[in-house]
C-alpha cells in the first residue's frame, strides 16, 4: 500500500522538490549577475525546443537538437565565472584564526590608510578575503605576506610606485599581496562614469564573497563593494562594515581572550 | 525575503514544468537512458 503510494505520487513530489532545490540554488547563485540574462536566453531556447517538438517542425527540431548536443559545453563556457564561484564556495572554505585584538588593529589600520588616501586623493583598492580563497589573485600580483599597517598600505598606493595601480589583498590579519589584478565587472547596470578600479572592486565581489574598498583618485570618495554591489561610504561606516566582516569570521572560531 | 520567496516559487514552477516535459512530451527518453 505504502509502496504503491510512493511509486504513484510521493516519488514524483520528491522528484519535483529535489529539482526545485537545485534550481533554487542555481538562481541564488546567478541572482544579480549578468548570468541572469544568459539564463533567460537559454530558457527561451528551451521553450522553442519544446514547441518545435510539440508542433513537429522537423528542421527547427533538428537545429535545436544539434544546439543542445553541444549545450553542456556551451553552458559551461558561458557560465564559467559562476561555476568557478560556486565550486569555490563549496570547496574553498577557510577560516580566520585571529583574535578580537588583532581584528580591531587590522580594521583601524585599514580605516586610517583609507582616510589618509581619501584626503590625499590617492587611488586605493583593497580586497578583503572572507571564506572564498583569493590566492589566484594574490599570485597575479606581488606576494608580500606582511602585517597590515597604514604606512605599508600608503606606501604601496603612493604613485608612481610599481604596485600602486593594482589591488592589495588582505587575508585575515596579513597583507597577502599587492599589485594584484582583479577581474573587471561586466555588469551593464554600473555607471559608465566608473573607472576600472571601481569595476575591479565590484568584479571581485561578484566572483567571490570578498569585500572590497576603493578610494577614487579623482574625487577621493570612498566606496565599499560586496555581493557585486558598490556603495559610497564614509570612514566611520567603513569601520562598521569591516568590523562586521571580521566579527562574522571570528564568531566561527571563538577567540581565546580572557576578559 | 520577498525575493527569496519569489525565487522559490519560480524554482518549483520550473521543476514542475521540467517534470511535465519529461513525463508527457519526452516520455520515450525516460525509459531509454539519457538522450536519444
Amino acid at each position: 500500500m505504502l509502496g504503491e503510494v510512493w511509486s504513484r505520487y510521493l516519488v514524483h513530489v520528491t522528484d519535483i522538490l529535489l529539482v526545485s532545490f537545485f534550481i533554487y540554488q542555481l538562481l541564488l547563485l546567478i541572482q544579480g549577475t549578468r548570468a541572469v540574462q544568459i539564463a533567460v536566453g537559454i530558457g527561451v531556447i528551451a521553450a522553442i525546443t519544446v514547441l518545435a517538438q510539440f508542433a513537429g517542425l522537423p528542421s527547427l527540431r533538428w537545429l535545436l537538437q544539434k544546439f543542445w548536443f553541444a549545450g553542456v559545453i556551451v553552458i559551461a563556457v558561458v557560465f564559467q565565472p559562476e561555476l568557478r564561484s560556486a565550486l569555490a564556495r563549496l570547496g574553498g572554505r577557510t577560516s580566520f584564526h585571529f583574535s578580537i585584538h588583532q581584528e580591531m588593529y587590522v580594521v583601524n589600520e585599514i580605516v586610517a590608510a583609507v582616510k589618509e588616501s581619501a584626503r590625499r586623493q590617492m587611488g586605493m583598492l583593497l580586497a578583503i578575503e572572507r571564506e572564498v580563497g583569493l590566492r589566484e589573485y594574490v599570485e597575479s600580483g606581488t606576494p608580500i605576506n606582511a602585517e597590515v599597517t597604514r604606512e605599508l598600505l600608503l606606501s604601496i598606493f603612493q604613485p608612481p610606485g610599481a604596485l600602486h595601480d593594482g589591488a592589495v589583498i588582505i587575508q585575515g590579519n596579513r597583507l597577502a599581496g599587492a599589485g594584484c589584478i582583479l577581474p573587471i565587472s561586466q555588469d551593464p547596470s554600473l555607471s559608465k562614469l566608473l573607472g576600472t578600479r571601481h569595476r575591479a572592486a565590484v568584479g571581485i565581489t561578484e566572483l567571490s564573497d570578498a569585500w572590497a574598498v576603493c578610494v577614487s583618485e579623482e574625487t577621493g570618495n570612498v566606496s565599499f563593494a560586496h555581493d557585486g554591489k558598490l556603495q559610497p561610504v564614509d570612514p566611520d561606516e567603513l569601520r562598521q562594515h569591516l568590523l562586521n566582516v571580521f566579527r562574522s569570521a571570528v564568531a566561527k572560531t571563538p577567540p581565546k581572550i580572557v576578559a | 525575503m520577498m525575493d527569496n520567496i519569489g525565487l522559490k516559487v519560480i524554482s518549483v514552477v520550473l521543476a514542475t514544468l521540467l517534470w511535465a516535459y519529461v513525463h508527457f512530451i519526452d516520455g520515450s527518453s525516460l525509459y531509454s537512458g539519457i538522450g536519444r
